[in-house]
């Protein structure tokens, strides 16, 4: 009950906003784009040729192009403009006026925190969701490849939000501040975990000193993972075998730590 | 039956500065309140109103002390279910109709999307806001929106509401109209919390005031009985010639109004009956004699003046 009455309120608050609209219009512009460049003659003469190919390398040739869709860049693009629609929801109930009626309701601390983010984060999955299978639609109707398992970037993608956002909740909570606690985030999305993640391949080709590759390293487990898990999604799309869940794992519990203490802070905090 | 009892409640907040010093909002502070009754908390800027009634709520948490709201220890938050709160300077989400605003505080306070309706439908009606209702608040007035607040505050039926500064930004019909609406509701049983800077307003409609000065405690009591009759008895006359004012300032130590009022004060009815003899020897008509009261408001600034 309470928590549809905080879905309802988060979902009015982004229509109103108008949140939703200039994110369904970015989509839309996105899909546009998208579909322009699938109707060009140099990709109908690509598609034939792989098709005389035969039908597996035409179907792989699908398959990597729908996961070259989840690239690097439109990941970041499309994080991005989430982590910025969602920036606004808790420093806007942690207004004064607001937050006093809504503590004087017969309400946990915790449903507040809880419900707040789970209504965030479906909305994210609508978004995602409408994205993602838009998309993938209008690829398998052009190619008549329906392949099923790209939509689990939907899921996966979730989760990367949802981890995300309960970090930009945190330092919403604690520093009621729209600007701020999108800044930390970004920054934590790109640089900070962006280098994490090819730390290994990247940057200790230039970095020798072992004290900074361990501190590389310490920070690398303790913060969540996106674009591990990025990678994760793709290969498990293309079929290819898990190493390690470790990413998924870790990750996870930064996102419990980071709704804890936020649950912690929100409960202790005098308004 | 109590409502409200609290016992040496105290409420400590970190300085804001770099010193240790805590501030110290609310100092051992105990009192109750009866069901049934309007209770009035009153008190300079700053003496810890507020955060009592925060503390009350739930919103800030208590540095010591004991509470109990229907004879439930606070920390059960089930009796918030039987209570109804108008913040100050409330802030309901600009984008949302009245409407709206009265489906969401009405869900939250757990009740059904049916009871909701209803009852938003008959407060509406009841503070004139029924064709403001499908209008978004931004576009609503200071007045409109203590209106709204205060039908929020009741959707839930409560047993116990909580008024911070009710009348504020409402014009005097609106403020009457509120009065009317708090006493019918005291008629109907229920017990109200007010915080009002108003004193007058108090004054009409509080039967129990406490005075809150420095976050103590500083007086409280019945309206009639602190703001008891004084020694000060007015009188108007017929015009007084300059030697018998002489007199009266001299013998009398009146304070003079003007050629036909003055103030004579006395704990002694017989120096009173002396005072009139001696107007009626001077063939002085008296036109009227008044004991005079003291006004809330007046008791309540002495009080915190000789406090400061």
């Amino acid at each position: 009950m309470i928590f549809l009455t905080l879905l309802y309120s988060t979902f009015k608050e982004a229509f109103e906003k108008k949140i939703i609209l200039t994110i369904f219009l970015l989509i839309a512009a996105v899909i546009l784009l998208f579909l322009s460049f699938i109707n060009l003659d140099s990709i109908e003469g690509l598609k034939e040729m792989l098709m005389m190919s035969g039908d597996e390398s035409f179907r792989d040739a699908i398959i990597k192009f729908e996961t070259n869709l989840i690239n690097q860049f439109s990941f970041m693009v499309v994080f991005c403009l989430l982590l910025i629609m969602s920036a606004s929801f808790i420093p806007t109930i942690l207004e004064k006026g607001n937050i006093d009626l809504l503590l004087s309701k017969p309400i946990s601390r915790k449903k507040i925190v809880l419900g707040k983010f789970i209504s965030v984060v479906f909305l994210a999955f609508i978004i995602i969701s409408l994205l993602v299978s838009v998309i993938w639609f209008i690829i398998s109707i052009k190619t008549n490849i329906w392949y099923f398992p790209f939509l689990t970037a939907i899921i996966w993608f979730t989760f990367i939000f949802a981890l995300m956002y309960s970090f930009e909740l945190f330092i919403g909570f604690v520093s009621q501040s729209t600007i701020l606690s999108l800044l930390l985030t970004l920054f934590l999305l790109f640089p900070v975990t962006a280098l994490l993640s090819v730390r290994e391949t990247m940057v200790f080709s230039f970095v020798k000193n072992e004290t900074i590759k361990f501190v590389f390293n310490f920070i690398f487990y303790l913060l969540p993972k996106p674009w591990d898990i990025r990678e994760l999604c793709i290969n498990m799309i293309e079929g290819i075998a898990i190493d390690s869940w470790w990413p998924v794992i870790s990750s996870g519990i930064f996102m419990l730590v980071m709704l804890s203490l936020s649950v912690y802070y929100f409960s202790k905090k005098d308004y | 039956m109590k409502i409200i009892t609290t016992k040496n409640l105290s409420k400590e907040y970190p300085s804001k500065s770099f010193s240790k010093e805590k501030i110290l909002a609310l100092n051992n502070f105990s009192f109750e309140v009866e069901s049934g009754e309007i209770f009035g908390i009153l008190g300079p800027n700053g003496a810890g109103k507020t955060t009592l009634i925060k503390i009350l709520l739930g919103i800030t948490h208590r540095t010591d002390g004991d509470i109990k709201i229907f004879d439930k220890e606070i920390s059960d938050e089930s009796y918030k279910m039987k209570i109804g709160y108008l913040p100050e300077n409330h802030k309901f989400p600009n984008y949302l109709t009245g409407e709206q605003v009265l489906f969401f505080f009405g869900k939250l306070s757990g009740l059904t999307g049916n009871e909701v309706r209803k009852r938003s439908d008959e407060y509406l009606s009841l503070m004139d806001m029924q064709k403001w209702r499908k209008t978004k608040i931004k576009k609503y007035s200071k007045g409109m929106m203590q209106r709204l607040g205060l039908a929020q505050s009741l959707l839930n039926n409560p047993e116990l509401v909580f008024l911070d500064e009710p009348t504020d930004g409402v014009d005097p019909i609106g403020r009457k109209e509120i009065r009317d609406i708090l006493n019918n509701l005291k008629s109907q049983g229920k017990t109200i919390f007010l915080n009002s800077h108003l004193l007058s307003e108090v004054e009409l409609i509080c039967d129990r005031v406490a005075i809150l000065n420095k976050g103590s405690l500083v007086k409280s009591g019945r309206v009639g009985e602190i703001t008891s009759a004084s020694n000060n008895f007015k009188f108007v006359t017929s015009e007084i010639n300059e030697k018998t004012i002489n007199d009266l300032l001299v013998s009398y130590k009146a304070v003079i109004h003007g050629k036909n009022e003055f103030i004579y004060s006395t704990v002694n009815i017989e120096d009173l009956n002396k005072l009139i003899d001696f107007l009626r020897e001077k063939k002085i008509l008296i036109h009227s004699l008044n004991r005079e009261k003291d006004t809330l408001e007046n008791m309540f600034i002495n009080l915190i003046e000789s406090q400061n």
